[in-house]
């Protein structure tokens, strides 16, 4: 059985879709946008990748959503990716509170037969090969990840060992309400308080640059040279899982989500904490140097197309994909945190699907997926 | 990739064949891991033409894989070809092209299979010195 899902009719919207609409310098009005829409398993109407520049009509939309998952060849098995998915069911399944994300924030990022390595036995001889296609919700123009550690992930693998899942789930990252400092992962900042306020605790870490890493190697770095992409890179390092109703782990995940651009560092000077790193640009002693060499002299603003902080460039380390399913089944429902999985659909429950294999004793991981991709294009600005 | 060593004996077993017994040990260092793989089998080499430095090369037999607590055991088969050029006497010196190939074998930790089907296959040019 593979995690391919039967089409149903539309009978509704979710809450992510239609929620976006142009501002700014956006060229593309919001019905544009809505023509790309998925229905999801549940019969909603979800919003899904699209270009940053509608082809039909040129019209720009402002934000992307990384790499086309249509060239993945895991695309025909799972389909577009609704992006809203486990936000949309939270409540259902026995949350007490909503956690929905905003549109822009949606990342997809994909490889066919990426290279990994196994723990402990070398790379030179040994390695696995795996499809790979995730989308994440990173967004990194706001302070919602300050305080908020719950962010939606999808992640589908299938390795030549046999190794396989497709998981989709909100995922809590970190402690909620703080932050880990990007540049010095031992200081945890307090942030305030999270949204939800019942966000569970979990694995992992959102490391945010803050004013001490912008300090360190950008205004004051110790051989002069100023680096933005040090100080401002961002990695969200998940410790995600699917787990059965009796706790035990059915498939898990560590994957970082790194992000060399972001539109915002961590600054308690400033309104709502937000940095904009194109300001110091418009310093006197960083003017043209490194990331600001290609800016204009006018000024220009951090949702600016011009701006060189937009998000657009990351990439994702696939760290640590474990099963433990031997015995199946390979459809799985938990609930939209990955939790109180079962055999059959449950209220709010969200269907994934493992692999019959137990994976105990590989570590199957290393590999790196765009690190030498930028997804600008035409339009594109924060917030992307 | 990396060096190997190898060595065998054997002997005529046609005016154009000959058979005999090998091995091969190579090893590399990935990740501070020491990965190595081992070779043992019967191999015959065919002389399409006996004036001919030319010949074919194939066999049958075992190849093996370490690294760390993993570890691989198969059946191996190898194809090849090869080029005599007479040194002196009976000496010869050569080169040869070989490719090994294992498969539907585990990669094991600590004896409990990990991976149930695993191919091995790897490529070895080299130089020779031998005996007619």
């Amino acid at each position: 059985m593979t995690a391919a899902r039967e089409p149903v009719p539309a009978v509704g919207d979710a809450i992510a879709f239609g929620i976006w609409a142009p501002t700014g310098t956006d060229t593309c009005p919001a019905s544009v946008h809505d023509e790309y829409v998925t229905v999801g398993p549940d019969g909603l109407r979800y919003p899904t990748w699209h270009p940053a520049v509608d082809p039909g009509t040129g019209c720009t939309f402002g934000h992307e959503h990384g790499r086309d998952p249509s060239g993945s060849d895991l695309f025909l098995e799972v389909g577009a990716i609704p992006f809203g998915y486990a936000n949309q069911h939270l409540e259902e399944g026995g949350f007490g509170a909503p956690r929905n994300e905003d549109h822009v924030g949606h990342k997809i990022e994909w490889e066919n037969n990426l290279l990994m390595s196994v723990g402990g036995a070398g790379a030179a001889v040994l390695s696995v090969e795996c499809d790979v296609l995730v989308k994440m919700h990173q967004g990194t123009h706001s302070p919602d990840a300050y305080t908020n550690n719950m962010h939606e992930v999808a992640y589908h693998i299938r390795c030549s060992d046999g190794t396989g899942f497709s998981a989709t789930l909100l995922t809590p990252i970190g402690t909620a309400g703080e932050l880990v400092v990007g540049c010095d992962r031992d200081v945890h900042i307090p942030a305030g308080t999270a949204n939800p306020s019942i966000s569970p605790d979990g694995g992992g870490k959102r490391a945010i640059p803050d004013t001490r890493c912008v300090r360190e190697r950008v205004l004051e770095p110790e051989d002069g040279r100023p680096r933005f992409d040090s100080a401002l890179r961002e990695s969200w390092e998940i410790s995600a899982s699917l787990r059965r109703e009796n706790g035990r782990v059915l498939a898990s995940f560590n994957p970082y989500f790194q992000v060399m651009d972001p539109s915002r560092f961590y600054d308690t000077s400033a309104e709502r904490a937000l940095g904009r790193p194109v300001d110091l640009c418009y310093l006197p002693e960083l003017s043209g140097e490194d990331r600001c060499a290609a800016l204009a002299e006018d000024s220009v603003g951090w949702d600016d197309p011009r701006s060189p902080f937009k998000g657009v460039r990351r990439f994702v380390d696939i760290n640590g994909n474990r099963v433990r399913n031997a015995d199946g089944p390979n459809v799985w429902y938990t609930d939209a945190l990955g939790r109180n999985g079962r055999t059959e659909p449950f209220p709010g429950s969200i269907r994934q699907w493992i692999a019959l294999r137990d994976n105990e004793g590989l570590d199957i991981g290393g590999g790196v997926i765009g690190r030498d991709r930028d997804y600008d294009a035409p339009g594109v600005r924060a917030p992307n | 990739m990396g060096p190997a060593l190898g060595f065998g004996i054997g002997t005529r077993a046609a005016h154009n064949v000959r058979v005999g017994l090998d091995g091969s040990y190579a090893t590399t260092t990935a990740d501070g891991t020491r990965e190595s793989i081992y070779g043992a089998g019967v191999v015959a080499e065919l002389h399409p033409r006996p004036a001919s430095g030319l010949h074919l090369i194939g066999g049958l037999g075992w190849a093996g894989y370490r690294a760390g607590d993993f570890t691989y055991d198969a059946v191996r088969l190898r194809l090849g070809a090869g080029w005599d050029l007479p040194l002196g006497g009976s000496w010869v010196v050569g080169n040869r092209l070989t490719y090994d190939s294992s498969a539907f074998a585990s990669l094991r930790t600590n004896g409990e299979s990990v991976i149930p089907s695993v191919g091995l296959g790897t490529v070895q040019f080299g130089m020779y010195v031998g005996r007619r």
